[in-house]
């Protein structure tokens, strides 16, 4: 028995819990039950895509955290919310 | 429970062999030349009456001659030694089940505890054992074998040296009695680096009850680690008990040459049908090799050899014989060959996960190209699919696939789907 073919997206973001500044820069990130400082930014681009179904609105950040994780974070503009990217 | 250790030594053993093949020899100043043909030659092992002459191991060739022109020089021939060490190990391996070959050939440590009551007291137990190498080795050789008994191998050690041809020294099996023994010993038989020695000797130390009676802390600031270890072993609390040895029965496929060879091209082609017979070889099934050695008997008598130790082991013809070639390049036989054993010692699990994309089968990735996606894929991963389905019920393989490899959002680009090639 085989079924049906099982599909894995790749790089399927998660939500994640920032912490930002009054400029809607992130601060700290909630990371196994715990906030770890961010301790530098390194990048930050924004897209707006699918404009004519379902639009996407994100706001990227790459950041290093201060044990020296780097991560990609967005925050989606259409409901607030905050994901991890990878 | 202390682990009791009887050190078996032979000092030029293998000079030793050399003269009971050539006892024309025997009285005549001889010398046996250094195993390595890539440098530049070397002496490796001189007998008394060169000693006297000045003659010495590490000298080099015109020096040793200079001082004693009657020198006969010997070419080594490993394979001969190695032969005569392993009858050695199988004889002594009927009297004690814990044997412990040291780098030097000469070198044997047995492990004792317990084998006093199958035979007897010390002193019997060392007769028997003597007795046992005379079915090997000849008498003359025997006779001037150094047997010490004491508890651990250092120790043992130690007391062999200590001991003279045909008078064994015994240290019973207390830690008292070995410190007492080791205080007059010299520090030279610590198995430290020869620094550390001449430090030693340097600072005023020259017995083992001398370094015993420093403390510990002193030792260790000035030696770091190989202080305390000296430390330990000079006042007998560190008795290292005698390893077994680990031998996996080795994989042996011999070609003979129909004329003596010298040129790499056709060394490399018999290097090839040995492999090819060596990896065919059924009890091979299911291991990869680790550690495997080539031997070759010389033209006009003696043998050489190489070891090889993979960093990964393999099971591939063509890893073994990418192996062997570098280093038959870098140090060829010294003369021509005339017949060539291929030895598998050392032996790792099956490595099957090189085979799933092997290069040399026809269905191959890399011999068709991107046919993975195209339903035709190598048999060996097929075969491994179908193992892992019948295990877990399912194929637990995915196989990367574009989606929208330029979109802007990443998850858009890139999925894993299912794979599984015994579908089809």
């Amino acid at each position: 028995m085989s079924g049906a073919p099982r599909i894995i997206t790749l790089a399927a973001p998660t939500s994640i819990d920032v912490r930002t500044n009054a400029c809607g820069t992130p601060m700290a990130v909630a990371r196994r039950r715990r906030w770890v400082q961010v301790a530098s930014q390194h990048e930050h681009w924004q897209i707006d895509d699918e404009w004519w179904r379902q639009p996407v609105s994100r706001s990227y950040h790459v950041v290093a955290l201060e044990d020296g994780t780097l991560l990609t974070l967005y925050r989606d503009r259409t409901s607030g919310q905050w994901f991890l990217q990878r | 429970m202390h682990s009791l250790a009887l050190c078996l030594w032979l000092p030029t053993f293998e000079l030793r062999l050399e003269l009971v093949r050539a006892p024309e020899l025997d009285g005549t100043s001889v010398a046996l030349l250094s195993p390595e043909t890539h440098a530049r030659r070397t002496l490796w092992q001189v007998c008394e009456r060169a000693w006297h002459a000045g003659v010495r191991p590490g000298q080099g060739l015109a020096q040793a001659i200079a001082l004693c022109p009657s020198l006969t020089l010997l070419e080594p021939d490993p394979t001969h030694y190695d032969t005569a060490r392993e009858e050695v190990l199988e004889a002594l391996g009927t009297l004690s089940p814990v044997i412990q070959p040291d780098e030097e050939r000469g070198k044997i440590f047995l492990g004792m505890s317990g084998l006093g009551r199958l035979h007897g007291s010390a002193q019997n137990q060392i007769h028997l054992v003597l007795q046992r190498l005379l079915d090997v080795l000849p008498p003359a050789l025997v006779a001037t074998t150094r047997a010490g008994m004491a508890p651990g191998t250092f120790g043992a050690w130690v007391a062999a040296v200590r001991a003279r041809p045909g008078q064994p020294c015994v240290v019973a099996d207390d830690p008292a009695e070995l410190a007492r023994f080791l205080e007059h010993c010299p520090v030279t038989s610590l198995p430290v680096d020869p620094a550390t020695i001449e430090r030693l000797e340097r600072l005023g130390l020259s017995t083992l009850g001398q370094v015993a009676r420093l403390p510990e802390g002193a030792m260790v600031a000035q030696f770091g680690a190989q202080g305390r270890d000296a430390r330990a072993w000079a006042r007998g609390e560190r008795m290292d008990p005698v390893r077994p040895r680990f031998r996996p029965r080795p994989i042996r496929v011999t070609l003979d040459l129909p004329a003596p060879a010298g040129q790499l091209m056709v060394l490399n082609a018999a290097l090839r049908r040995l492999l090819d017979r060596g990896l065919a070889s059924p009890a091979r099934r299911g291991r990869s090799i680790h550690t495997f050695r080539l031997i070759a008997q010389l033209e006009h008598k003696g043998s050489w050899g190489l070891e090889i130790v993979l960093r990964q082991p393999s099971a591939h013809a063509e890893s073994l014989a990418f192996a062997l070639r570098s280093k038959l390049e870098l140090a060829p036989p010294p003369r021509a060959v005339t017949s060539l054993t291929l030895e598998f010692t050392g032996f790792a699990g099956a490595a099957q996960q090189n085979d799933l994309f092997s290069r040399d089968e026809r269905s191959g990735r890399a011999a068709t190209g991107h046919q993975l996606a195209g339903g035709k894929v190598p048999a060996a991963l097929r075969d491994a699919v179908r193992e892992l389905k019948l295990r877990l019920g399912h194929s637990p393989l995915y196989r990367v696939v574009e989606l929208d490899p330029w979109s802007r959002i990443p998850e858009r680009r890139h999925a894993l789907l299912n794979f599984d090639p015994t579908d089809a």
